[in-house]
């Protein structure tokens, strides 16, 4: 099955190695929070790719609620790594800034 | 998949190879360049140019296989494009609260100028991150 879409899966699979030697060897939090971000947006379009490569593309709505929730957990833990808490936002950002 | 006859099905092909090759651009870049401020760059924008490449192709089998899903590919890109720019946006904000150390490579070039010499009055602040907002309280 080598066709346009076994390409372009191979590629994002490529991708994600890559992306997943980031998030091992990053030096910073930040880089491992950006890799396992950008290996969630990876992930969304391999849902969706493999999805119609192996005739079921009823995976899209998969790949869809996997685009929220990479973008809110995204949210979360920057929330969190920059504020040290998920609430009362305000009163922290005097202080560290 | 595999008849390009239709342009649809071409116009299809192309857009999720390009995409892809955006997408193994960014990787490269995520590997290969100095510091988070570089690196940053490279996977957020070849994503969001890479997924809605990826996901028009998606759209166009769907529209040319007779199926209602395209609705699901116009949602991700949607998503993508509100998603992507954001999170990288608090992305970066957080690395610059936390004082992430920037390649000597890459010193004096940064668009982040240091927090004592933020001035109001020099321009419009509001798109520098923290430092802005740190120079209006």
């Amino acid at each position: 099955m080598i066709d346009q879409f076994g390409v372009a899966t191979a590629a994002l699979l490529v991708c994600m190695a890559m992306t997943l030697i980031r998030s091992i060897a990053g030096p910073t939090v930040f880089d491992r929070i950006l890799a396992v971000n950008s290996f969630g947006t990876k992930t969304v379009l391999l849902i969706a790719v493999y999805g119609f490569l192996s005739g079921r593309p009823d995976f899209l709505d998969l790949a869809l609620v996997y685009a929220l929730m990479n973008f809110i957990g995204t949210i979360a833990v920057m929330k969190f790594t920059r504020f040290g808490d998920l609430a009362g936002m305000e009163e922290d950002e005097e202080e560290i800034l | 998949m595999n008849d390009l006859s239709t342009p649809l099905a071409l116009v299809a092909a192309i857009a999720a190879l390009v995409g892809s090759f955006f997408f193994l651009a960014g990787a490269i870049g995520f590997v290969r360049l100095p510091d988070f401020y570089t690196r940053i760059h490279a996977p957020t924008k070849a994503a969001s140019l890479g997924i809605p490449l990826m996901a028009f192709a998606s759209m166009l089998v769907h529209l040319g296989a007779g199926l209602d899903l395209w609705v699901e590919d116009a949602l991700i890109i949607l998503f993508v494009f509100l998603a992507g720019p954001v999170s990288t946006q608090v992305l970066v904000w957080a690395a610059v609260a936390r004082n992430i150390r920037s390649s000597s490579e890459t010193v004096g070039q940064s668009v982040f100028r240091p927090i004592e010499l933020v001035d109001v009055e020099e321009g419009p602040t509001d798109d520098v991150g923290p430092h802005g907002t740190s120079a209006e309280s």
